[in-house]
């Protein structure tokens, strides 16, 4: 019998347009394959992705330096025309990121602008992008790593001799008795800050290595700032405004 | 072995202005106007994915970021759509369709946040930017986390048998992972335009 499609059917990834999995993501080779992109294409990589998207997106940003004659002619010679670009990044035959991408080329060219690309908001773009992106990969690549720490210090709890720096992290309302990371634990001061040493002495060294690698990755990859002050006010003063509503109107008898 | 229940995620950015861009006049200048036609855009492609779901509506039950568990969530909604949501006002639409509205927040922890936005919105101008900022950023991860675990016993004690959850929340919120246990995630995402992301991105 056919069913109608339904999400409630069908297979979620089918709808993320970027689909990670971050299980199969090796911090180590995203990096090595970004250095790869940047010495090959150095000055393309991100921006071809942008492009493609912004093609799929019928975005206003784009131009193409072509009269409008030659753009008819073309528009005509491609009518029909449909492009389906799937990238897809594997390690080892596992699936570690997919891209889709669809375009209709004379749509596309009907709607860019004459003249050549503005190079300084181009540049702008690639940085907005990077950043939507990084901290999709932060955010499932820190999930994972956060998984295997709480994975090691599970293993001290069946040990006879609980080590001394795990009953201080229990103390301290960083883990909890089955080891379990808590929200307040933070990464950062475990791997690089002031329980540096505790940490490298209880965890393996391959654990201490992927952790420092994420770091790398992101700084390198991303150049994020965590104290990016104008956004975060910004943002800060977005949500108090909504929140102001919300608190006002829910409280309202 | 029992099948997982399907869970619709909708990972949401906050719009600038997000609760008053329609209440204010015609917009002063081009960049604000292209703002404003990005978020709209936004939200349109979110209504138009999920719309083209065939969703079973009278079976829905929606679960909102910031909504909270106040027994008047219909009256916030409508207010919040007022004032200029397009959030709100997507979620209206759904209700006409039959859709249930939950409240999904505990008023306690949204009012723990807008007093620490207080907190970071009066100090902002401050010699020790840095610091505030980290304290505020420690701070609201910790009640992210809480809001993430009241929000997911929300859902599993108020969703019943024979309804599906569609669940709106902004994207720094983990609260994905931990529904993963209980349902199967399926994500609705919208590809932002990219000219406007640094502007309307608020994760």
């Amino acid at each position: 019998m056919h069913r109608k499609s339904s999400l409630l059917y069908a297979n979620p990834i089918l709808f993320s347009p970027i689909y990670l999995n971050a299980e199969n993501i090796s911090t180590e080779k995203l990096l090595a394959l970004y250095r790869f992109a940047n010495l090959f294409f150095p000055q393309m990589g991100s921006n071809l992705v942008n492009t493609l998207l912004d093609m799929e997106k019928n975005s206003e940003r784009l131009t193409a330096n072509s009269s409008p004659e030659e753009r008819r002619k073309l528009i005509r010679e491609i009518k029909g025309l449909s492009m389906k670009i799937q990238c897809s990044i594997n390690d080892e035959e596992e699936n570690m990121m997919d891209i889709s991408i669809n375009i209709i080329p004379g749509e596309v060219l009907k709607r860019v602008q004459q003249g050549r690309n503005d190079l300084i908001e181009y540049q702008k773009l690639s940085k907005d992008f990077d950043k939507l992106i990084s901290q999709l990969i932060t955010k499932e690549i820190m999930r994972r790593f956060t998984s295997k720490v709480t994975n090691s210090f599970k293993g001290f709890w069946k040990s006879q001799q609980v080590p001394s720096f795990i009953t201080q992290l229990l103390d301290m309302g960083w883990i909890d008795r089955n080891g379990q990371l808590l929200q307040g634990a933070s990464i950062d001061e475990l791997l690089t800050g002031k329980y540096h040493k505790q940490f490298e002495q209880l965890m393996p060294e391959e654990l201490l290595q992927e952790g420092m690698q994420i770091r790398e990755t992101i700084k390198t990859c991303f150049e994020i700032s965590q104290e990016d002050t104008d956004s975060l006010i910004l943002d800060a003063k977005k949500r108090h405004a909504l929140l102001e509503i919300t608190i006002r109107e829910a409280n309202k008898p | 072995m029992e099948d997982l229940k399907r869970l619709i995620y909708v990972p949401i950015l906050h719009a600038q202005d997000d609760s008053k861009h329609k209440a204010s006049s015609l917009p002063k200048n081009q960049k604000m106007a292209n703002e404003l036609s990005a978020i709209d855009e936004m939200w349109a492609g979110i209504a138009a994915k999920i719309e083209g779901l065939n969703l079973p509506w009278k079976q829905i039950r929606i679960y909102q970021d910031g909504a909270p568990v106040c027994g008047n969530e219909l009256t916030l909604a409508k207010r919040l759509a007022e004032s200029g949501s397009p959030n709100f006002s997507f979620i209206l639409d759904l209700i006409n369709k039959g859709a249930t509205l939950e409240g999904t927040e505990d008023m306690d922890l949204l009012i723990q946040e807008y007093d620490l936005l207080n907190k970071l919105l009066m100090k902002s101008s401050g010699t020790n930017q840095k610091a505030m900022n980290a304290e505020y950023q420690t701070k609201s991860r910790e009640l992210l986390a809480l809001r993430d675990q009241f929000i997911l016993n929300r859902i599993t004690d108020t969703l019943k048998k024979d309804e599906f959850p569609i669940v709106f929340m902004g994207v720094m919120h983990r609260l994905d992972k931990m529904l993963e246990k209980d349902f199967l995630v399926s994500y609705v995402i919208y590809r932002l335009p990219f000219r406007s992301i640094g502007t309307i991105y608020n994760a």
